[in-house]
């Protein structure tokens, strides 16, 4: 990934502002924000909730409605700018450029329409693909995230709230976008569900080659999954840095206020010597 | 200090009737030989999956529900035995509730002061003066460390840790003995949710206050907690005290939730390495951990594991 960081950057955000316009005048959500991400690399925006890191993620794929208002400066993906994209040309950039999986994903799927009309739609929107061909690719995309085929006759409610979560992200693989736009893609499920959705997002990005925008408040969870991190405080990006650093050596008081309010259970795990090593055959009957 | 819980679950089973009507009705075993007991001054955690019965501990402990089999005893009374109006009314004061939506749970039409005041009059914890109870309101608003100016404000105008403090002061208000906390931080920026769990710790060490403690957070059940029970699926597959059930954990869902919990100083790229077939181990282990088991082993003095059906 670092001999990638010589050559242009897929997406390069400068100066960028995004003011929310009040009866009270226009309150500046994002203040002027500027980052890089290079082809295949997981960039983390981290701060907790108000900070404007969803306002940016909005921002990036164009999503923001009013009274939401880029107000400045340039996004430029892969030698385009995005703020200077008519509608129509939109239609053409999102998917197939950017995908996007939401905070709560598993309720942005349409709980009226099978699964197969989801994907057909996705796909035959933006491909000359035949119905027989879309469903087909979704068939591959199904198996990509180990789904079962036979599943996309079901509806959304069929599914639980991990297996929706990797439909998502499965609709998302299916233009082989470049920039997958992830905000808070893990956070409604717990811990055991999270892991498992994060170890086939790892292999499907080392596959496809995509670049992940990775949005949580969660710093360890961030830390881990991401090459570098910006950490966002009151709508100003305070710091960027790789992610071992931000860990190691935070250097903006707020980052470390950050880390102390983590409890982290694996410290004293490390030190903790148990007293025998474990064998599932012991606590059996 | 007296060695009588505040609150023991012996063996607590509850099952629910699902279908019914037309369809055919079935039972659904929500909880199975549940045992615990929380002590004043301590905390309880209680920790597992969205729909693995925590909730559902909360709601037979606040006479929502009625057990199915097995005793629930407060101060070492059955509860199923507590009738009437002013037993009843005495039991509900001491055992508070403090739940998950900091936003739900004050009533946006009144201010913050209502919602202290209205607990220390139904509960006769004040005399109905009106300076005595603004004092009183006061006093119970520097506890929770909140301005006395919060008294006059609304809902809607606290963040949702001031709110989660209003909440607090509530329990305080009518000087309860156990506190049923469920998930009060999951909805809380991660910044404020530290402030919150020290206010609990507190609470614990100053008032005495026995807690439970539900959440799906190990990390927080870690910090606040002395005893941890983990569940799964209706049971409780190993408890005992918190740094022996973290560091030392003998049950395999135990271990996978631990394992699962992200660790910021190893890469992911390290983490996928060492588990190859993450989706299809975790299921393997969730299949075993789910058999109803009622035999249990001890493991060190105070620390226990469900066993593992065959």
């Amino acid at each position: 990934m670092n001999e990638l960081s010589s050559t242009r950057p897929l997406l390069q955000v400068r100066d960028l502002e995004v003011d929310y316009l009040t009866s009270d005048g226009a309150f500046q959500a994002v203040k002027k924000v500027s980052f890089d991400i290079a082809a295949g690399e997981v960039f983390g925006l981290a701060g907790e909730s108000g900070c404007g890191k969803s306002t940016i993620a909005f921002a990036v794929t164009r999503l923001h409605k009013p009274p939401a208002l880029i107000s400045g400066g340039e996004i430029i993906f892969d030698g385009t700018d995005v703020v200077k994209l008519t509608e129509h040309q939109l239609r053409d950039f999102r998917w197939t450029q950017i995908a996007m999986v939401f905070q709560s994903a598993m309720n942005s799927l349409n709980p009226v329409l099978r699964l197969e009309e989801q994907f057909c739609d996705v796909i035959m929107t933006h491909t000359k693909m035949t119905r027989v061909e879309a469903i087909e690719r979704a068939e591959q995309l199904l198996d990509i995230v180990k789904i079962p085929r036979e599943r996309l006759r079901d509806y959304p409610h069929q599914f639980s709230g991990g297996m929706r979560q990797r439909l998502v992200i499965a609709i998302c693989l299916a233009l082989n976008a470049k920039l997958i736009v992830m905000d808070e893609p893990t956070t409604a499920l717990d811990v055991v569900v999270q892991r498992e959705i994060l170890q086939q997002i790892y292999h499907l990005k080392e596959e496809f080659g995509f670049s992940i925008l990775f949005i949580t408040h969660d710093l360890s969870l961030m830390t881990q999954f991401c090459d570098r991190i910006g950490v966002m405080y009151q709508g100003e990006l305070v710091e960027v840095n790789e992610s071992q650093q931000i860990r190691h050596h935070p250097q903006h008081p707020y980052t470390q206020k950050l880390w102390s309010a983590f409890p982290s259970i694996h410290e004293g795990r490390k030190h903790y010597q148990p007293a025998g090593e474990f064998t599932p055959e012991l606590i059996q009957l | 200090m007296d060695n009588t819980p505040i609150l023991e679950l012996r063996n607590v089973v509850k099952d629910f009737t699902t279908g019914g009507g037309f369809a055919k009705s079935d039972l659904f075993r929500a909880l199975n030989d549940v045992s615990f007991s929380i002590h004043k001054g301590k905390a309880l955690a209680l920790v597992g999956e969205s729909g693995c019965g925590k909730s559902t501990c909360a709601r037979l402990i606040t006479k929502i529900y009625e057990p199915t089999q097995g005793q629930i005893l407060f101060r070492g009374k059955d509860i199923t035995e507590i009738k009437g109006r002013q037993e009843v009314l005495n039991y509900r004061k001491s055992v508070q509730m403090i739940f998950q939506d900091p936003f739900g749970s004050l009533n946006p039409t009144h201010t913050i002061y209502h919602h202290l005041a209205r607990p220390l009059l139904l509960h006769r914890m004040c005399e109905n003066d009106k300076t005595k109870l603004r004092d009183r309101v006061h006093e119970l608003l520097e506890m929770v460390e909140l301005p006395a100016l919060t008294a006059e404000k609304f809902p809607h105008e606290l963040s949702g840790g001031q709110r989660q403090r209003v909440n607090m002061a509530k329990t305080l208000a009518v000087g309860a003995d156990l506190v049923l906390a469920d998930e009060p931080t999951s909805m809380l920026d991660v910044s404020i949710r530290i402030g919150v769990l020290d206010l609990m710790q507190r609470m614990k060490k100053e008032f005495n206050l026995g807690f439970l403690y539900i959440t799906h957070d190990l990390a927080t059940a870690h910090y606040i907690a002395e005893e941890t029970a983990v569940m799964y699926k209706g049971q409780i597959v190993e408890w005992g005290d918190t740094t022996e059930v973290i560091n030392n954990p003998q049950h395999p869902y135990t271990r996978l939730l631990i394992s699962a919990v992200p660790d910021p100083d190893v890469r992911f790229a390290d983490v996928v390495k060492g588990e190859e077939d993450y989706s299809s181990h975790a299921q393997h282990i969730r299949d075993i951990s789910s058999a109803k088991v009622n035999q249990i082993k001890r493991v060190n003095q105070n620390h226990y594991v469900r066993l593992l059906a065959g």
